[in-house]
């Protein structure tokens, strides 16, 4: 009976409209601030753009796990954000394991430490080599400006982890660009 | 010498002094896309079973067999005891060597016994 039917399927379908609307608004009000992130977090635009979708599709498959709330939503987006990362950054590294002659396995000394651009491809190389929690943390201390308890809160961990990562990573970046250290935080 | 934050500000591709347009961010096109891409994996994703989750069958699955268990090992009876009487394990039928005979056999608790019998002895 046709009356039946329309009221098994009808559910699921509102279901869906909702969950279709609720990602909608998520993606618009998230997007432009997760391009952000994901792009001081890869190599290149393409990379980020690859991260905000791939955070974006796994919040479709599983809309239910997105909780509610425009912070709470944020937290989640960029939780999972740099789980991708960390995942690419796992696979990355077991090549370079496999492969030493690739980009991981040069030194980081410029041949002329004068050059903008060499110096600039430095650092991000530098960047990219930290572990993906903690170059999120030096990113969002040191680049958008975001307080320590902001940080702890966003990445659901406590504020002594995040100064933790932040003193880590600002040594190793340190010693890989041969810079002075830093943890003047 | 700068510091590493200052390094990385100097560096930001998104700073003052990033020359590309592509860092800016999403453009709409590309923000249209992976909406849209986003939707389509809504629609298309498979619905996970709600009301009978898998480890919940699991841990069923394993109670089930442990009551079963249970049940089943206290209806059987409990094992036979073997008996007391001494098991035979060989009756010398034969006289040995001076005309001796002797009977031996082992009790339930392993106790191997040896009766040799007085060839001489007279009711």
């Amino acid at each position: 009976m046709p009356g039946e039917a329309m009221a098994i399927v009808a559910p699921a379908t509102a279901a869906r409209r909702d969950d279709a609307e609720r990602l909608g608004t998520l993606f618009d009000a998230h997007h432009e601030r997760l391009f952000r992130l994901a792009r001081r977090l890869s190599q290149n635009a393409d990379d980020a753009r690859d991260l905000v979708q791939e955070t974006f599709l796994r919040a479709a498959r599983t809309p239910s796990s997105v909780p509610d709330g425009m912070p709470n939503e944020e937290a989640w987006l960029v939780r999972v954000l740099i789980n991708i990362c960390r995942d690419k950054w796992r696979m990355r590294a077991s090549h370079a394991r496999l492969d030493p002659r690739g980009d991981a396995g040069r030194p980081l000394r410029p041949a002329d430490p004068e050059a903008a651009f060499i110096a600039r491809s430095l650092v991000w190389r530098a960047l990219d080599a930290l572990p993906p929690r903690r170059r999120a943390v030096l990113v969002m201390y040191e680049l958008e400006g975001a307080t320590i308890s902001a940080i702890a809160s966003l990445l659901g961990v406590t504020p002594v982890t995040v100064r933790w990562h932040l003193s880590r990573g600002r040594r190793d970046m340190a010693k890989m660009i041969g810079s002075p250290g830093g943890d003047e935080s | 010498m700068k510091d590493v934050g200052q390094w990385l500000r100097d560096a930001d591709p998104l700073g003052p002094a990033s020359d590309n347009s592509d860092d800016a961010g999403l453009s709409p096109a590309e923000a249209h896309a992976i909406r849209r891409a986003m939707l389509t994996a809504l629609d298309t994703r498979t619905p996970a079973p709600q009301w009978w989750p898998h480890p919940l069958a699991i841990a069923a699955t394993v109670a089930l067999t442990l009551a079963t268990g249970v049940v089943v090992g206290r209806r059987l009876p409990p094992p036979r005891e073997p008996r007391d009487a001494p098991a035979m394990a060989h009756a010398g039928g034969a006289p040995l060597d001076g005309g001796l005979r002797q009977l031996q056999f082992a009790t339930p608790g392993g106790t191997r016994v040896i009766w040799v019998f007085n060839p001489d002895f007279q009711p």
